[in-house]
């Protein structure tokens, strides 16, 4: 029973950067109706420049992490910029084929500065176990449980609350009824960008700091994937519990199925698996909104 | 013909406007019309004449499937030609697109806001928002309901009333009857009427309810197949027989 409350736990925590992560692509669908491809790759170079600066500035790992939010940002709106806005009017497609492309120039990035290795933070946290009474769990997942907790709270403050999250709530309700109200569209998207590439640095880091640092952490974008379309692709609140559900999925499929079958990497199969069974069950996704319809 | 030279400087001027969609069809054949200050005028046509095309080719509402491919648009004696929306806007033009295009997902109180956008005095907002709920009482009612869930009546009011939050000088109106009971059609003209005694605002209407348009408008132009073809005042309009056979229905007024 200890197995399953560890791989249950761990799915939760794992499922929480999958949330947060879900959330820069969902946020960047609903302002644009684009799939970001690059989101993974996102999340990698996220990670490499705070270890970049933290080895450089020698300023530890959480001042790194701020910096790296802030460089993030920064990189985002030049993404935008340079990129997305000569892409205004393009069709659809093409902005995701844009993305893709972005993806794999950040990916040789990484890989002509950093090389392919695994690379690791300095240990700045003494990974003592915590004794959560029926279950054991390293400390540094409860750090990057409650990080990924206050960034998720955060947002969706701002979303509610702030004059710039309504501006963006309402362009993603209707860009045309944005447009004609006077808000220049490029701005709700350089934004988008800019909370995509802030969560996804932060899905980042954590994950490097857990299991250190390879050019494979941009298969995190498709990782996330499930839980998007799970969620229902344009629903934050419903990417969020699919986040964790995700986690939970591959953590209890993978311990699991590798007991039964003798076969490792089961885990990352078992939430596609899934993900194809509710959606033959449920199209839109667990909360993906039907159009509200005129009456 | 109009009493334009006795009036006002124009405050929205359009000389030989040409448009066209996606580069191919050409919907606009050179458009001249002028709105003075404080004016209301018409813009009468059959489906498909380029009313429409005019009205977002002015406002900036064309970006993304069409273009302006000739001739000018004049705001105040600014050359506004090919701005984009959101500058027409902050100039004080906001368009009332046709279809009523509010924000589905936000509460009617939110999609005000949104309509003053480009305001700078945030601090008049609430009142001006009470101002609208005099014209719009039912709004008022609906403060907390999602847009998307009005009825097409209220959705039209909210879109009006979203406009006025921006305290526009000109207001491009299409088709505000469309798709509405005729009950609500002669509701919806009356509070624009009210409206433009009260407020001050300059309005360019497009309808293809031309008897209801020209009993509004001062002036009016009628549009056919990307070229103005007949101008004049209202009551010059109402009564030329090319108009009442084809838009009128023939019935005197």
């Amino acid at each position: 029973m200890d197995y399953f409350w560890g791989l249950l736990i761990n799915g939760i925590l794992v499922g929480s950067i999958y949330s947060m992560v879900a959330l820069g692509f969902v946020l960047i669908y609903k302002a644009s109706k684009v799939l970001n491809f690059a989101q993974g790759e996102l999340l990698m170079i996220g990670a490499y420049i705070c270890l970049e600066l933290v080895y450089q500035l020698q300023i530890g790992v959480p001042g790194a992490f701020l910096l790296t939010l802030v460089l993030m940002s920064v990189m985002a709106i030049l993404i935008e910029r340079l990129v997305l806005r000569r892409m205004m009017n393009a069709p659809v497609m093409s902005v995701v084929m844009v993305t893709i492309g972005i993806g794999i120039i950040l990916r040789s990035i990484v890989l002509l500065v950093w090389g392919p290795i695994t690379l690791h933070f300095p240990a700045w946290i003494r990974d003592v176990p915590v004794d959560l009474g029926f279950v054991r769990v390293s400390v540094i997942y409860i750090y990057s449980f409650v990080t990924c907790l206050i960034f998720m709270a955060g947002f969706g403050l701002f979303f509610r609350y702030t004059r710039t999250g309504l501006v963006m709530r309402a362009a993603a309700s209707s860009q045309v009824a944005a447009r004609s109200v006077g808000v220049p569209l490029h701005r709700v998207f350089a934004l988008a960008w800019v909370v995509a590439a802030i969560v996804s640095a932060a899905g980042g880091v954590i994950t490097g700091n857990i299991a250190g640092l390879t050019p494979e952490l941009s298969a995190y974008g498709v990782r996330v994937f499930p839980a998007v379309i799970l969620g229902g692709l344009d629903s934050i609140v419903g990417t969020t519990i699919a986040g964790v559900i995700i986690g939970v999925i591959e953590e209890l499929g993978g311990g699991y199925l590798r007991d039964w079958t003798g076969l490792s990497g089961l885990g990352t199969v078992a939430p596609f698996i899934v993900l194809i069974i509710i959606l033959w069950i449920r199209p839109q996704g667990l909360m993906g909104t039907k159009e509200v319809e005129r009456l | 013909m109009s009493r334009s030279t006795e009036q006002n400087r124009p405050l929205l001027q359009v000389q030989s406007l040409e448009a066209s969609y996606q580069n191919v069809i050409r919907v606009l054949h050179g458009v001249d019309l002028h709105v003075d200050e404080g004016e209301c005028v018409a813009l009468l046509g059959a489906n498909g004449a380029g009313k429409t095309t005019t009205l977002k080719s002015i406002s900036g509402m064309l970006e993304g499937e069409g273009s302006i491919t000739g001739g000018n648009v004049f705001l105040d004696g600014e050359d506004t030609t090919g701005y984009p929306a959101h500058l027409m806007v902050s100039r004080g033009l906001v368009h009332v697109l046709e279809g009523r295009f509010v924000f589905p997902d936000l509460s009617v109180y939110e999609n005000l806001l949104m309509g003053a956008y480009t305001r700078k005095d945030r601090d008049k907002i609430e009142t001006d928002m009470e101002g609208v709920f005099g014209y719009f009482p039912r709004l008022k009612e609906r403060l907390k309901v999602q847009a998307g869930y009005l009825s097409g009546g209220e959705q039209q009011m909210l879109a009006i009333g979203r406009a006025l939050m921006a305290r526009p000088k000109i207001l491009l109106l299409d088709e505000p009857s469309m798709g509405l009971a005729p009950v609500l059609v002669r509701e919806v003209f009356n509070i624009v009427n009210q409206i433009r005694k009260e407020e001050n605002v300059t309005l360019l209407l497009v309808e293809q309810n031309a008897r209801m348009a020209l009993k509004l408008a001062d002036r009016g132009y009628l549009i056919e197949t990307g070229t103005i073809v007949l101008h004049g005042t209202a009551e010059e309009l109402r009564e030329d027989p090319r108009l009442q056979q084809v838009y009128l229905g023939g019935i005197h007024n």
